[in-house]
């Protein structure tokens, strides 16, 4: 797979003719105002079935609610509710999935839902197109600064690093391991995700969204990062992609593997849900590399607050 | 170049994980008490993240070997010739192994499903060795087809067969990635036909043997973080070790309290020591003789830089125990006092010493006597002594001191060997100073057994010192700022990594939080009534499920150390199980002792509440916990952590 074509819009840019256009909407599930943005800015031009999609990490069972958008989302029926490997795929294919024009809502699916959605998607239930929507935070609630309580509630717990649905692949891959690690705000995963993978010294390169959501946060990442980075030594390998783009991510793997094309590559999008989305598609498009998640367990219901930019990714050549 | 890189370069402590080693694992491998381990019993090696597993495992896998033969001048034949065993070895991968369960698939469908994969996987390995020895071109095996053929007999649906090791191998390559397709598409794509457990393996195993070139080999199989694999999984490596009969041996790997099923695939059956296995605990082992096993360790590091490669075997510069020394308490003393002539207890002191006598004339002795400026130590000793719940009189202070300073056998002599520690640590906190910790013994006990540790400890300190200047071609002794700092560095980092560890990571940080807070308010007592406390123990069968899932989590992850009793003056414990200590990493952090000396009882109410209650009730248990022990005005809260580093570090 080549680079990959950037084709991102602001949704306050597109017009009725692309509203009335889909089909399928999917989206997520949570309480942070921005989950809800997208379907409540679909509600008044959005004609076709809106699909809710809840995930639980620990026992990989998910459902699938036909929702109503246009009053309060909720729930119409139950379109599935049973293991995601087993039920998601012929879901899609009940919805029709196939040879439509498709929107997801990435801000509230859980990661290795919408991991798995996407290689459905892209290799069993092509849309004619698909578009993916994300809407950013303005701000992320407070954890840190005053009370160890909320700093320390932020996460219930990691599950640790395990198999992701559909992604599962031989470890025993005798070759060198690059690691891309896409940081988010807690350093600490940084530092687990390097001590379970060990790729050796020179083999971890972090990736900090720049240009940012909000001007300075990139300073955020770096400080909460600041020990991982050092310890790992991963500092001494920085790169940086568009925080809010799937294809700045994309396209720095696909840089970072031509660079070193002896090496096994191994991504950890533990950073922004963009940049999560760019390291699943390269996943897809490129078998030899691996995903890796460290399946965080979010106890805080409010995580974020008010709502920033919305953008909507074309990704109809991936298909 | 960047100036880290230039800084690393010659930092011989950067690899210090055996996966980061690659071929020349042999190169830094101590064997120094692990020989003659594996044989014909499997043997389960425990120890912790980073106490040499993997090394230890790496080490005695076939390819470690053969680069360590290659290396040497010598030759496969020699190698088949001077080994007793072929090393298999096999990890555990938490991103596969995880892949077995769910959807829609009972435990029971999905442990024929892995022991199928275990078959093909390992036979692949098997075959990828033999397939190697057979390349050098005189070693032969004598029966490749037949080899091929047999194995093929528990493979189903096979239209060619193989009669190669390679052509054997491509099968098996394919079928095991029909494998892992299945697991990615249960429901979609075909189940294949299982093997049934380990026969595919042994078979291959069973007819290897045969051949004259591994007449009398036993494969050892190394599988490496066993606590990885689900129960179902568990339950059939179990199986295979209750099997294991020459020439096939299963050896496994564990993190403390990672083998977490005992039972094996047939019914009402387990395995047990020492009937089934021996179990080797590498933490203690290597605690025995921990230093001199360090000294070997870092031998090898510093023997392969360039600047060192041509000394002496016996030159000072290639032992570590030179570039950091030993720890000496009286030159931090000296050096506390430097900068403190009077300290601020010494008003006190006098003023203790008026209270408890009337006569004039006494008062002028005790104070010559007890309050002298320039016995900073056992004028601190002697408030201590003064202000206890039960104090000494003037009167018998002075007699013991005078017996002391004698010569003659006195009490004095135990309170100062007894409290000298203690002292130091409270002098750190009354006169404003922090605690310094460096010397190679300091470093060794700080590790906790954990090598990778120690190696961390000294690759931060040396980079410290390159940073001031320091070069192999001129060596020197680290300063001990540059050691404590890197004490400090580790320590803080360590601890915020807890937070990670699956599933109870968050819970366990709290937990340890307030557990060092209270050991540092400990060794704040200006009592000196039981100094040096940084281990606990409870009543165990009052421990809620949850609260004892979270302490043998951090047992797994080393964050706590399970070691047998010490002495506790608490008449109230009926009995004592075990005692948990405070991984000693977390010693320059929390300001604490990283010596075992002195335990807490900590009651389970109060270790409940500490282990899975809010944080608010957590701390309000500490802190009354603390009270018990009279010590009040602790908050354990923002200010504390700020006042340790914490919470800069955490956003």
């Amino acid at each position: 797979m080549k680079k990959a074509f950037e084709e991102t819009c602001n949704i306050d840019n597109l017009n009725d003719e692309w509203y009335q256009s889909l089909e399928i909407f999917i989206f997520g599930d949570g309480t942070d105002e921005r989950v809800t943005y997208l379907p409540r800015k679909l509600s008044t031009s959005f004609k076709g079935g809106a699909y809710r999609l809840r995930y639980d990490v620990k026992t990989e069972q998910c459902t699938i609610e036909k929702t109503n958008i246009l009053g309060n989302l909720s729930p119409l029926e139950t379109s599935y509710s049973g293991d995601i490997t087993i039920g998601l795929l012929p879901t899609l294919q009940e919805l029709g999935i196939n040879g439509k024009n498709v929107l997801i809502d990435i801000t509230g699916i859980k990661h290795p839902a919408f991991f798995y959605l996407f290689s459905l998607l892209i290799e069993k239930e092509k849309p004619r197109q698909l578009f993916v929507g994300y809407t950013e935070p303005e701000r992320y609630v407070p954890h840190g600064s005053t009370e160890i309580e909320e700093r320390f509630q932020l996460f219930e717990g990691y599950l640790g690093i395990r198999a992701l649905p559909g992604f599962a692949r031989l470890p025993d891959d005798p070759k060198e391991k690059l690691l891309v690690v896409f940081l988010g705000f807690e350093g600490t995963r940084l530092q687990y995700v390097h001590g379970e993978t060990e790729p050796g010294d020179g083999n971890t390169i972090a990736v900090v969204g720049f240009p940012a959501f909000r001007p300075g946060w990139q300073n955020l990442t770096m400080a909460a990062n600041q020990s991982a980075l050092q310890s790992t030594r991963a500092c001494l390998y920085m790169q940086t992609a568009i925080a809010y783009s799937p294809f700045d991510a994309y396209n720095l793997l696909h840089e970072l593997q031509s660079q070193r094309p002896t090496q096994r590559l191994i991504m950890a999008p533990i950073g922004t849900r963009p940049h999560a989305l760019g390291a699943v598609l390269y996943a897809i498009k490129n078998p030899g590399s691996y995903l890796l998640h460290d399946f965080p367990i979010e106890v805080q219901e409010h995580r974020t607050e008010r709502v920033g930019k919305c953008h909507i990714f074309h990704l109809s050549s991936f298909l | 170049m960047h100036e880290e890189e230039t800084m690393t370069s010659s930092n011989p402590f950067v690899p210090n994980r055996a996966e980061q080693m690659g071929d020349v694992i042999y190169e830094y491998f101590v064997a120094d008490g692990l020989e003659d381990l594996l044989s014909t019993k499997p043997l389960i090696v425990e120890g912790g993240r980073g106490c040499g597993k993997t090394m230890f495992f790496l080490y005695h896998s076939y390819w470690s070997k053969k680069h360590e033969y290659l290396d040497k001048g010598l030759s496969l034949k020699d190698l088949l010739s001077k080994e007793p065993l072929i090393g298999i070895y096999y990890r555990a991968d938490s991103s596969f192994v995880t892949a077995f369960q769910h959807k829609n698939l009972t435990d029971s469908e999905w442990s024929d499903i892995f022991a199928h994969y275990l078959n093909l996987q390992w036979t692949i390995q098997v075959l990828d060795i033999v397939g190697d020895i057979q390349k050098t071109g005189d070693l032969k095996l004598v029966n490749e087809g037949n080899i091929c053929r047999q194995v093929c007999l528990y493979i189903p649906n096979i239209t060619d067969e193989p009669e190669t090791i390679q052509s054997l191998l491509d099968l098996l390559n394919r079928q095991r990635a029909i494998v892992v397709m299945y697991i990615n598409n249960v429901g979609r794509a075909e189940c294949p036909m299982l093997i049934p457990p380990g026969v595919l393996v042994n078979e291959l195993i069973s007819q290897v043997s045969r051949e004259p070139i591994f007449k009398g080999k036993l494969f050892q199989f190394l599988i490496d973080e066993f606590e990885n694999l689900l129960d179902h999984q568990q339950i059939l490596i179990n199986s295979f070790i209750k099997g294991s009969k020459p020439p096939v041996v299963y050896n496994i790997g564990v993190r403390k309290k990672g083998h977490r099923k005992k039972e094996t695939l047939a019914p009402n059956e387990i395995v047990g020591e020492p009937h089934d296995y021996k179990r080797f605990d590498l933490e203690a082992a290597i605690g025995q003789n921990y230093e001199n096993l360090l000294q070997q360790v870092c031998f090898k590091r510093l023997r392969q830089l360039p600047e060192l490669k041509n000394h002496n075997e016996d030159d000072k510069w290639l032992f570590i125990d030179s570039y950091l020394g030993r720890y000496e308490i009286d030159e931090e003393f000296t050096s506390l006092f430097a900068s403190h002539p009077e300290p601020p207890f010494m008003a006190r002191l006098r003023d203790r010493i008026r209270e408890n006598t009337s006569d004039e004339k006494k008062v002028k002795v005790a104070l010559d006597r007890l309050a002298n400026p320039e016995k900073p130590i056992m004028s601190r000793l002697n408030l201590a002594l003064l202000e206890r719940r039960k104090p000494y009189s003037i009167d018998e202070l002075l007699d013991q001191i005078a017996k002391y300073e004698m010569g003659k056998p006195s009490k004095y002599k135990d309170w100062v060997h007894n409290n000298k520690v203690g002292i130091l640590f409270l002098m750190c906190h009354e006169l404003d100073e922090k605690k310094k910790y460096y010397g190679f013994d300091v470093f060794a006990d700080l590790s906790s057994g954990i090598i990778r540790y120690f190696l961390e400890l000294c690759e931060r300190a040396f980079a410290n010192a390159i940073k001031n200047g320091f070069s192999f071609m001129q060596p020197r002794r680290l300063t001990y700022h540059e050691m404590d700092n890197a004490a400090q560095y580790v320590s803080r980092y360590k601890f915020n990594d807890i937070e990670t560890y699956p599933p109870y990571g968050p819970q366990m940080k709290r937990f340890i939080l307030l557990l060092g807070g209270v050991f540092s308010a400990l060794h704040k007592d200006g009592r000196l009534s039981e100094p040096e406390r940084n281990h606990f123990n409870t009543r165990m069968d009052e421990i809620t499920p949850h609260g004892k899932e979270i302490l043998d989590a951090a047992v797994m992850w080393t964050v706590l150390q399970e070691k047998s009793p010490t002495k506790l003056k608490e008449p109230t414990v009926p009995y004592e199980e075990v005692d948990y200590h405070l991984n000693r990493i977390y010693a320059p952090l929390f300001q604490i002792s990283y010596r075992q000396i002195r335990k807490l009882f900590i009651s389970p109410v109060h270790l409940n509440n500490m282990l899975e209650k809010p944080m608010r009730v957590g701390r309000e248990s500490a802190v009354n916990l603390l009270k018990r022990h009279k010590i009040e005005g602790v908050e354990l809260g923002p200010s504390q952590l700020e006042m340790w580093g914490i919470i800069e570090e955490s956003i």
